[in-house]
């Protein structure tokens, strides 16, 4: 998909003339509204590839896992909290909120935007809700995050969009070095169904991974929840066909986030052990430079919305100047703080609250795990597990539909171009034919003298046909310079003619 | 007398070799008669099971699941340890499945567009300078709403008194 964007720029620099950003930015305007919106959908494929947006999504989950078959380990894990938090996978956030200037010119662009924002983010929280690797929940959560961020700013509220990829840095770090110091303490297990009880071994790490997980419910006053929370208050506040689609799949993924990673929390920290014997023996807590990090992350996953909420989404906020253009038309702050109704306000908070508590009550009742297993019993729950747990099975249909295709295209052109027509004619069928001809010509040589005699003859009369037939053609002076083309396709033929092996079938 | 024997050692030696190919691979696998690629030469004409299928276990290179000299299938991008993975479930059905799943994101699109946009509580923004016109680029497409002169009820009574 990074052709689609190479495609973008190509568009931007044919319609502008430049791809310097002050030049695109003032003259964006007075384009056509057809060019800026396929310039926008162009580098919307670039960031749904690089930000993990459907149906571009496969590659980050991918990334954390072990993959089922191998031996080797994954990705590390601070690579993971580096790239998969904070860096790589907002870079194609950036793109779009950069792009800004250019984005608010097209109105179908921005609700394509929303719209793939929108389904991300509840496409991954449902597969999250299902998933048993420890890391792939949490990139599950990745990409769930990255949709509300996409979703902000397909509702033109890139200020809000940039502040989400703040936060969500910061609690997403948290959440993957607490993974990473639960896996490592753990015998390397990543896997949540052979884990249990390990507060009790790790009890700072449960405090860091308790405050990532409530900052990204969006708990009041912690540093999610002035970013998400906003963004569905915006969704909705839009009173448009987009954003009410945004704030009920974001609502809705508001209680899945919490179910979610109110039910890591569980398996992995509360509940009763599940792993070996000996890894909790030898689980411990991490040393002081993974603690350092953790603690300035929980800090500010708790202060940093509370205390940089207003300079990033405050009101009449000029913190990013011109950095960010939003058109006045598309300006919703003012809605979304003022004219909603209170119960709108608080539902979000109240589906996280249910999400959590839910969590919390089937992994630790009896009643509500005999509810969970028996949910996989029936025919439609184990068709519905296996779907989500497969993260909607996209990865068998590209596999099948589109890289068995890729492959087999590849095979076509091995067997019948590489090792087919261009060995036939090019070394093997050069070696093959000059072979067959010395074979050939060397039986020729007979013997015989009235043989000799005839290919004398033959050679003359060749002769003499190659050196008059330009007369009989047109009646012009003999040229041989000229006329080398007549020799050069005489001697080839004789040498083709000759290699054939039908002298060899005569003689068989 | 002969010939007896000869018969049950060709059974004991088809059982065996029965034997080495179901320890080989514990998979069944059914052999279907082909005619070799010619394009394999003298190349070994291997059968067509991918390595995610062999047992997982036992083997002198355990993540590639293959023994030491072991020759390698003509489609060993496909069917080796790093080829695409054995769909959990039938494809056909996956694809199913999935188009379920967008038909219902994009009937609940259909359903949000037509049942459930909330009604705008209040007049949508106005802005001055007719709708910040020149402030935006001095074309009349982009302005923002422009500012309305409506007479509503509550001036013109107090007009009144």
């Amino acid at each position: 998909m990074d052709m689609g964007l190479s495609i973008g720029f190509f568009a931007l620099f044919a319609l502008f003339g430049s791809i310097d950003y002050a030049t695109v930015f003032s003259l964006a305007p007075f384009m056509n509204e057809t060019a800026i919106t396929i310039i926008g959908l162009l580098l919307l494929t670039g960031a749904m590839a690089k930000s993990a947006q459907i149906p571009l999504h496969s590659w980050l989950p991918g990334s954390m896992e072990v993959k089922r078959f191998s031996v080797n380990k994954n990705l590390p894990t601070p690579v993971s909290a580096l790239i998969h938090a904070a860096t790589l996978v907002t870079a194609g956030l950036y793109l779009l909120v950069r792009s800004s200037p250019v984005l608010e010119y097209s109105s179908t662009a921005l609700l394509v935007i929303t719209l793939v924002g929108a389904s991300t983010a509840f496409f991954a929280a449902t597969c999250g809700l299902v998933q048993n690797d420890l890391k792939r929940i949490i990139a599950f959560s990745t990409i769930s995050q990255l949709g509300y961020m996409v979703m902000a700013v397909g509702l033109s509220q890139y200020n809000v969009a940039l502040m989400h990829v703040v936060n969500h840095a910061f609690f997403k770090a948290l959440l993957f070095l607490g993974a990473g110091a639960v896996i490592h303490s753990f015998s390397d297990q990543q896997d949540v169904r052979k884990m249990g009880g390990l507060i009790q071994f790790l009890p700072f790490t449960y405090t860091a991974m308790l405050v990532g997980s409530l900052s990204l419910l969006a708990t009041p006053w912690l540093t999610g929840f002035y970013s998400k929370d906003l963004i569905i208050e915006l969704a909705y506040a839009q009173y448009s066909f987009s954003g009410t689609y945004a704030f009920i799949l974001g609502s809705l993924t508001a209680g899945l986030t919490a179910f979610y990673s109110f039910r890591l929390i569980s398996l992995v920290f509360l509940t009763v052990p599940n792993g070996t014997k000996s890894a909790y023996l030898h689980s411990h807590e991490a040393s002081t430079a993974v603690i350092i990090p953790l603690f300035i992350l929980a800090l500010f996953s708790i202060f940093f919305g509370y205390v940089f909420s207003d300079l990033f989404v405050g009101v009449g906020s000029d913190f990013f100047g011109n950095a960010i253009f939003t058109h006045p038309r598309n300006i919703s702050i003012i809605e979304a703080e003022f004219s909603l109704p209170l119960i709108i306000k608080l539902l979000p908070a109240f589906l996280s609250l249910i999400g959590a508590s839910l969590a919390v009550f089937i992994y630790h009742s009896k009643n509500g795990s005999q509810f969970i297993i028996g949910l996989t019993d029936t025919a439609l729950g184990k068709k519905v597990y296996t779907f989500l747990n497969g993260k909607y099975l996209f990865d068998v249909v590209y596999n099948n539909y589109l890289i068995a295709g890729g492959l087999n295209i590849g095979y076509l052109i091995s067997k019948l171009l590489d090792r087919g027509v261009i060995e036939l004619i090019g070394p093997y069928g050069l070696s093959n034919t000059l072979t067959n001809t010395g074979v050939n010509f060397s039986k020729l040589d007979t013997g015989v003298i009235t043989t000799y005699s005839l290919y004398i003859t033959i050679g003359l009369l060749s002769l003499i046909f190659l050196v008059f037939t330009p007369i009989l053609l047109d009646n012009s002076i003999i040229i041989i310079k000229e006329e080398m083309r007549l020799v050069i396709i005489y001697l080839a033929a004789l040498v083709l003619v000759s290699s054939n092996s039908f002298l060899n079938k005569k003689e068989n | 007398m002969s010939s007896s024997m000869s018969r049950r050692l060709a059974s004991i030696i088809s059982r065996r070799h029965f034997n080495i190919v179901s320890r080989a691979y514990a998979t069944p696998v059914t052999y279907k008669p082909h005619e070799k690629d010619p394009q394999l030469g003298d190349y070994p004409d291997l059968p067509w099971v991918s390595s995610q299928e062999l047992p997982a276990k036992g083997w002198w290179d355990q993540q590639m699941r293959r023994n030491f000299g072991d020759p390698i299938q003509e489609y060993d991008e496909v069917l080796s340890m790093w080829g695409p993975d054995i769909p959990p479930v039938p494809p056909q059905k996956a694809l199913f499945q999935l188009s379920l799943a967008i038909s219902a994101f994009v009937g609940f699109g259909f359903l949000c567009k037509y049942a459930l946009v909330p009604e705008r509580p209040t007049v949508p923004r106005e802005y001055p300078y007719s709708g910040l016109v020149r402030e935006l680029g001095g074309l009349e497409e982009n302005k923002a709403r422009e500012e309305t002169e409506e007479i509503d009820e509550i001036s013109l009574l107090c007009h009144d008194f």
